[in-house]
């Protein structure tokens, strides 16, 4: 195994990591803040592919102001979803909120079989990037460091969100202690809205920067929302650098798994949950919970 | 003794079906009371522990590979591969459940998904042995269980078997156990239990049970798939538990028969069935916390 | 009957038990007092086998029992009745008892009997309510039982295996004035009666004069005082330290 072959497999490593990270970050501020685990997480993920499709009527010049609308709406629904269907199940146990956002997933997938079409749908990269870089002598998409570039950026954006400005520490908070942000005279029931409707819109956006590169059908979502509970479970339920880690750890092992053991790289992605819950089961930079008494 | 005369009464339609029903509706009905099987099993450790299992596809579709590997590669009588898939279904959840059952809630969820993934990914790539995501396919389990009448009995008699025998733990003082770890660990400790012997017997049992499931699913489908492990399997045990009444004793076989029977009569009318069972436990979720069974009143434990 | 020697406890760099000493004498009401954060809760929790202490050990009639787990301790000789009253609240109160007396013989791993048909185990259960006043209330859901009641339901499951030793954690927490009357009367005649052991903790300093034989005085995870109770009256560093506080 030559020294270019290792990177250019780091990289393609990268890039899906780069999607997994965007896929998978909302689905953990979303746990984080409001305790839920979204089941229909790869839905709003597939959606995002489908909308950015629609909104660019299949023309891939159109993805970078695409990208943006496609965001927007996803937010949106969000919303919507969080006030309509999520907030009169906060308060009851656990597997009402599974079962909920599960009916979330089969609603979404068969909708959008209705209104797009069970075929799949690709777009190609815009013309400027469709054609590859030459890495070490080997070929490599352009479109990856689009990706690369684009996660990097929702990590940085993110971090500067939730570190530097008020609203941040409000759904950091919001992640900690719930009734101490009441107690301060918080609207607490809207902040959790934004924070659903800022991880659905990171979903979509994430779902709809993989079409370039990825056809997509609807069938696509069950595969996507067990990737991203990997990501968080690895990384740490509600930590948003816990998933970005995963993502990374996740994105490399598929990478590399495939040259050791080609049938079995995502039997080594489970494994590596497994251990992780195994050992700490918070995930590798999740907070432990309160001591049991 | 009304209960009693409702209880002949339904035992006597579920002997009776096989005269009554069609060939197709039939085959429906096998189907259903092994999903009934099935998400009993499940509710054993649902309702009893409080532990909300996502993994228990495992353990059916390890009941259904055992079966469907012994028929294969050892020729033997479908019938006979019966304790093995239980066993293999058991064994499976035994381990799984050494590691599982210590972890609280969510992750409890979470690891049990985690594991039974791991088994799908196995299974779905390991074509040397259990044929990949091809599966096992061409299976013949015999002139007498291929007959859609016998295989009714048969899974009629196995879930009957299996419902008994969760009914027997719950009332016994191993349920009671359970259902004082799940209500306060702490006390229950406190009284002398230690949990993690209870969880994991219930938790092996019910894997157990599950497997028996699956190896009833072989003989329907006279194959044997990697969606039998995929965690999509697990949500359909979880559905139709919470869809009938988790609480109850029969919530899960009716949620199952709800589920299969909606199911059936949908598909055959559109192919939009999931949108409709979306909508269908959204409403149920929304409007009808406690199921089903919740509508016919507090007095619904058997 | 219980001898805790040298424990040592450490949390995170905070001593919460400093070499603590306690005997308990066959027969007598011990109370354990002292501060919030004096370090009676992890006392607690170190005899009954929730936490293993760092240093030091527990011995209960003379066998050793430190860093044992909860349920074994329990089958050998101690109740263990909580601060907040528990019970298992999806259960009937004569169900819950029942289910403490099948767990002392062992008879929990069985899965095959209904629990109502162990025609022993029922009837001690009822004689144990006899004993904590709630015979009247058997088949009501534990759910639905007021905290005193609850309390009781606890203590009646603390009893279900005659232990040596009754540990109790603040019995009069949460209870009304008269409740608190009635609880102290019913400890000192139930338990007197059966010539129990007893180890407590209870903030009501009156009730503590009134039920205990000695008091152990923890103050800063240290034996600050240990006596009768006309003793720690008027122990000087006990009333330094309370009225410091």
């Amino acid at each position: 195994m030559d020294f270019s072959f290792v990177i250019l497999q780091f990289l393609t490593g990268l890039a899906y990591a780069s999607s997994l990270f965007l896929l998978a970050v909302g689905l953990s501020l979303i746990f984080g803040a409001l305790g839920i685990v979204n089941f229909a997480h790869g839905s709003f993920y597939m959606l995002g592919a489908y909308l950015l499709y629609w909104v660019v009527h299949g023309n891939p010049e159109g993805l970078w102001w695409g990208l943006v609308v496609v965001a927007a709406l996803g937010f949106v629904v969000g919303a919507a979803t969080e006030r309509l269907l999520l907030r009169p199940v906060y308060d009851r146990p656990e597997h009402y909120q599974i079962l909920l956002t599960y009916a979330l997933l089969l609603v979404i997938e068969d909708g959008v079989k209705l209104f797009f079409g069970a075929a799949y749908k690709s777009l190609g990269p815009p013309a400027a990037l469709a054609y590859p870089v030459w890495i070490a002598g080997a070929p490599f998409p352009a479109y990856y460091f689009v990706q690369i570039a684009l996660a990097m950026l929702v990590a940085a954006a993110l971090w500067f969100f939730l570190q530097r400005t008020r609203s941040g520490a409000l759904v950091r908070a919001a992640t900690q202690d719930r009734e101490m942000l009441e107690a301060l005279g918080i609207n607490v029931p809207r902040l959790l809205t934004a924070v659903f409707a800022l991880g659905i819109a990171l979903a979509t956006l994430g779902g709809a920067a993989t079409l370039p590169m990825q056809t997509v059908s609807p069938g696509i979502a069950v595969e996507a929302v067990i990737s991203a509970f990997i990501v968080v479970v690895v990384g740490g339920l509600g930590s948003v650098w816990g998933a970005l880690l995963g993502a990374f750890l996740i994105g490399e092992i598929q990478a590399f798994g495939v040259l050791v053991l080609p049938e079995f790289a995502i039997a080594f992605v489970y494994l590596l949950m497994v251990v992780v819950l195994l050992v700490r089961p918070w995930g590798l930079l999740g907070r432990p919970p309160a001591v049991r008494t | 003794m009304k209960t009693h005369g409702a209880l002949y009464l339904v035992a006597t339609l579920l002997l009776a079906a096989p005269w009554l029903l069609p060939d197709y509706a039939l085959e429906v009905a096998v189907q259903a009371l092994i999903l009934a099987l099935f998400a009993t099993a499940f509710n054993l450790v649902f309702a009893e522990t409080g532990l909300l299992s996502f993994g228990h596809a495992a353990f059916f579709g390890a009941g259904a590979y055992a079966s469907a590997l012994l028929m294969q590669r050892a020729s033997w009588p479908y019938l006979t591969t019966l304790p093995a898939a239980v066993l293999t279904a058991g064994l499976l959840a035994l381990i799984i459940g050494f590691f599982s059952v210590r972890t609280s809630r969510i992750y409890f969820t979470m690891l049990t998904l985690a594991f039974a993934q791991l088994v799908w990914a196995v299974v779905h790539k390991w074509y040397a042995f259990t044929g990949g995501d091809n599966g096992i396919t061409g299976l013949h389990p015999g002139a007498l269980w291929g007959d859609v009448r016998a295989l009714y009995y048969l899974a009629l008699a196995l879930f009957a078997l299996g419902f008994a025998l969760v009914r027997m733990l719950h009332h016994s003082p191993f349920g009671y156990a359970l259902r004082a770890i799940r209500d306060n660990p702490a006390r229950a400790e406190a009284v002398g239990l230690s949990p993690f012997g209870y969880l994991l017997a219930a938790f092996s049992f019910s894997g157990a049970l599950a497997g028996a499931a699956g190896f009833l699913q072989v003989a329907w489908q006279r194959s044997a798939f990697p969606d039998f492990l995929y965690w999509t399997k697990s949500a359909e045990a979880i559905i139709a538990a919470i869809l009938g009444g988790a609480q109850a004793l029969f919530g899960p076989a009716l949620g199952s028969l709800v589920f299969v029977e909606l199911g059936a009569f949908v598909q055959a009318r559109t192919e939009y069935w999931p949108l409709v069972l979306g909508l269908v436990l959204l409403a149920l979720v929304l409007f009808l916390p406690r199921g089903l069974a919740g509508l016919g009143g507090r007095r619904a434990r058997g | 009957m219980l001898a805790v020697s040298g424990v040592r406890k450490n949390f995170y760099g905070f001593t919460a038990l400093d070499g603590v000493e306690l005997h308990v004498e066959p027969g007598s009401f011990h109370a354990l007092v002292g501060p919030n954060g004096a370090g009676k809760t992890t006392l607690f929790n170190v005899i009954v086998g929730r936490y293993r202490p760092d240093a030091g050990e527990v011995r209960l009639a003379g066998k050793r029992i430190t860093g044992w787990p909860t349920h074994r301790v329990v089958r050998s000789g101690l109740g263990i009745s909580f601060q907040r009253a528990q019970a298992f609240l999806s259960m009937s109160v004569l169900d819950n008892v029942t289910l403490a007396v099948l767990a002392q013989e062992g008879l929990t791993r069985n899965g095959l009997r209904p629990l109502a048909n162990f025609p022993e185990a029922r009837s001690k259960a009822r004689e144990l309510l006899d004993w904590v006043g709630l015979e009247e209330r058997t088949h009501e859901p534990a759910e639905s039982l007021p905290l005193g009641d609850l309390k009781r339901v606890d203590i009646a499951m603390a009893l279900a295996g005659m232990p040596r030793l009754l540990l109790l954690d603040e019995p009069l927490a949460g209870l009304s004035r008269s409740e608190r009357r009635e609880m102290v009367r019913f400890i000192e005649e139930l338990l007197r009666g059966l010539g129990l052991t007893l180890l407590f903790t209870e903030h009501d300093t009156e009730a503590v004069l009134r039920l205990a034989d000695r008091i152990t005085v923890l103050h800063q995870g240290r034996v600050l005082a240990e006596g009768t109770p006309d003793e720690i009256k008027n122990d000087a560093r006990v009333i330094e330290a309370f009225l410091g506080e």
